[in-house]
């Protein structure tokens, strides 16, 4: 079997075929030059010195994002154009596990960075069993920070790679004393790892036509994105007929949900109560509620529906209600969150909250611990 | 007997994923065109990004369609015919870098055209017996040239807009009007509801002699003259303000194709891109060239539009002279139509 394999995603393109197993011909070029000028050669290149022509490949495959969202796109262009001139499957890789499995075979976590701009990167967590890539976390676009703060509970050593460890490598390096780096010739995407990915997923007969290929860019357009922020989220007063949709979004974020009956006792009898809902599209996409205690404020729960999640809402409701307890007076806030909540725990601290204490085996039904945080007003 | 020539053309410059398959030049077999227009409505215009990702779901879908349409098989193509500027540069690489797949994939040759000159080849598929030399004006949201169509592929630019494209200014005025996007089919129709001459808004024919344009100046006093009603509290005739800026607008845009079809002697006024399915500037043209005894041609509504059918007509003409492109054609997003 005949696989041509393309990677675009970054500053650098690269092609590379796998003839029967074994690669034939790699090309990697980082020369500053535009993808869109030198793909079509670089293809033809390594097709020719292997002694063959387009027509002979079986299979055409190439990174499917995140990554440069025009780099990308010339990339897949080209493949399904090629595949769809002859007829051709296709298959796609996500970037982050072409990064990956640059590093087959290292024994810790791995952790590829690739740079999403604005502080932020594109990242999910791997780690090998055997010769098996393991997804461990899916961190989306995550900022770099944010990223650092999560990854701090795992001991292993993480291997970091990808153009984000261009920016980010000492800020890494000082945060995270088991992180690693890869070596110069690892740290970009490269083609042979997409040739062997897909071969992978040919053998698990995971084939696309070219019509079929759909790139993850993970981030929506930032047009898109500003007319979400201007036209969607409000934060209001949670109210009585609004209990249905929360239930659902309590149901769908919590192993041990709260009943309609809770939520209906705090909105409509509870007079220490204040429940505040995040608004888009008509929907409920989040809700926060608090008690109002003496001078503390003690948080019941907070949840995002899935739909809505990565997307600052749950900021918005955690800063909403620090204003309201600054509003009322209130001297601190205190809340509960699972120790292995690693996300919340991330966006409390973000917000001024600091781990002060524990509750052994809180939650019944994994006897996990319970960490309590507070912050000073 | 002479082979038939089959191009395959795409074209992607804008908000348009089109396919088309043309025959020797002047026969379309196919032309599917596949607008983004809803998608963008919401944002009031053309959002790059957005183009870009929808161009890159739909183009094998809408290039399957034209293929199936024309009946033809991919061993029956001679070329593959692609714009490669002017245009929005995400955009235009979606359909230039999958051309060059399927090229090198199909091992036939690939022909770069220019969107302007496009705009132009709608006419030969409009009027099979159409031959150079002429006068055209291109018109649309991001031109407008006055052309001395010397022979295929040799163009001499008479005029061109040294601020806004005609289309441009439509599109603003509408949004002002809070009409919607895209402004020009919006405008054209609340104007039949409208007087033309109730609101009277400037012409810039510039200094004495020249073919180029300006649209900021009208564009301003459209604008000021709705805050001056407004700020007066008094109320706004849209249809009255979109009629007296259309009336502006294309008169100025055919006085200057008759002018300059007189000077160059040409037999026709040649209307094109899609300005060019205004229903007022057709009607206005007409007029004036009946007078000069100049006949007024335009291709129909769908070949106005982006289309990739005019590409490939394009395309042919390049073809035959053996002008073909290489497989590193870049993208050149404010492409020059002068030679």
């Amino acid at each position: 079997m005949k696989v041509l394999a393309i990677d675009t995603s970054t500053v650098a393109a690269s092609a590379a075929l796998i003839q029967d197993g074994s690669l034939c011909c790699e090309y990697f070029l980082n020369d500053g030059k535009k993808h869109s000028e030198k793909i079509i050669s670089i293809i033809d290149y390594v097709i020719k010195s292997c002694g063959l022509e387009a027509k002979d490949i079986d299979v055409f495959s190439c990174s499917i994002g995140p990554g440069s969202f025009t780099g990308l796109r010339v990339g897949a262009s080209a493949i399904k154009g090629i595949a769809q001139a002859l007829g051709k499957p296709i298959t796609g890789i996500p970037t982050l596990e072409v990064l990956a499995y640059n590093l087959r075979g290292f024994k810790g976590l791995i952790c590829p960075i690739i740079d999403a701009q604005r502080e932020m990167v594109y990242s999910t967590l791997f780690r090998f069993e055997g010769d098996t890539l393991l997804k461990i976390k899916d961190f989306s676009a995550i900022v770099i920070d944010d990223l650092i703060c999560r990854l701090g509970p795992y001991d292993d050593d993480i291997a970091f790679l990808g153009d984000g460890v261009f920016l980010y490598q000492n800020k890494i390096k000082n945060s995270l004393k088991n992180a690693r780096f890869a070596d110069v010739g690892n740290i970009l995407p490269r083609a042979s790892s997409v040739a062997s990915l897909a071969i992978i997923k040919y053998k698990e007969g995971h084939l696309l036509w070219y019509n079929d290929l759909r790139l993850d860019y993970i981030r929506k357009s930032q047009a898109e994105v500003e007319y979400e922020k201007n036209h969607i989220v409000t934060i209001v007063n949670m109210k009585a007929e609004e209990i249905d949709e929360v239930v659902e979004i309590e149901g769908l974020s919590f192993n041990n949900p709260w009943s309609y009956e809770s939520f209906d006792f705090e909105i409509n009898k509870n007079n220490l109560s204040r429940y505040i809902v995040a608004k888009t599209d008509g929907r409920i996409a989040g809700y926060a509620g608090t008690w109002l205690v003496f001078d503390e404020m003690h948080v019941t729960n907070i949840a995002v529906h899935p739909d809505y999640r990565n997307r600052g809402i749950g900021n918005k409701l955690v800063e909403e209600i620090i204003n309201i307890a600054r509003e009322s007076g209130l001297k601190r806030i205190t809340l509960e969150v699972r120790n292995s909540n690693n996300q919340a725990i991330c966006l409390y601290e973000k917000n001024g909250f600091k781990a002060e204490g524990f509750r052994k085996k809180y939650y019944a039904d994994t006897g996990e611990d319970a960490i309590i945080m507070w912050k000073e007003l | 007997m002479k082979k038939d020539i089959n191009i395959l053309a795409i074209e992607t410059s804008c908000d348009e994923t089109s396919s088309s398959i043309v025959k020797n030049g002047r026969e379309v077999l196919s032309n599917i065109i596949s607008s983004q227009i809803d998608i963008h409505k919401k944002f009031g215009g053309v959002v790059p990004e957005v183009a870009s990702r929808k161009h890159l779901e739909r183009i094998s879908d809408v290039i399957d369609l034209a293929m199936n349409e024309s009946k033809m098989k991919y061993k029956d193509l001679d070329a593959i015919a692609v714009t490669y500027g002017p245009g929005l540069v995400g955009a235009l690489l979606i359909g230039l870098t999958t051309a060059k797949g399927l090229a090198y994939g199909l091992n036939i040759p690939l022909v770069g055209v220019n969107h302007i000159e496009g705009h132009i080849f709608a006419n030969f598929i409009q009027y099979k017996d159409l031959e150079p030399p002429f006068v055209c004006l291109v018109a649309s949201g991001g031109h407008s040239h006055i052309i001395n169509v010397l022979n295929y592929g040799n163009y001499k630019i008479m005029g061109r807009t040294r601020d806004d494209a005609a289309g441009e200014a439509f599109d603003k005025v509408a949004r002002t009007l809070e009409l919607g996007y895209p402004g020009g089919p919006l405008i054209d129709k609340i104007s039949k509801k409208g007087k033309a001459d109730a609101i009277d808004f400037p012409r810039s024919y510039l200094e004495e002699g020249s073919y180029d344009f300006s649209f900021s100046g009208l564009k301003s006093s459209v604008l000021n003259h709705i805050n001056t009603m407004k700020m007066k509290g008094l109320e706004i005739n849209a249809a009255d303000i979109a009629a007296s800026f259309q009336e502006s607008v294309v008169d100025v845009l055919a006085d200057k194709l008759v002018w300059a079809a007189i000077e160059k002697k040409s037999p026709y006024a040649v209307l094109a891109g899609g300005v060019a399915a205004n229903s007022r500037l057709r009607e206005l043209l007409t007029e004036k060239c009946k007078e000069n005894n100049i006949k007024v041609l335009y291709p129909d509504p769908i070949l106005c539009t982006d289309n990739a059918a005019m590409i490939g007509s394009a395309a042919y003409y390049k073809f035959i002279k053996g002008e073909t492109s290489s497989l590193n054609l870049n993208a050149i997003p404010n492409l020059s139509l002068s030679l």
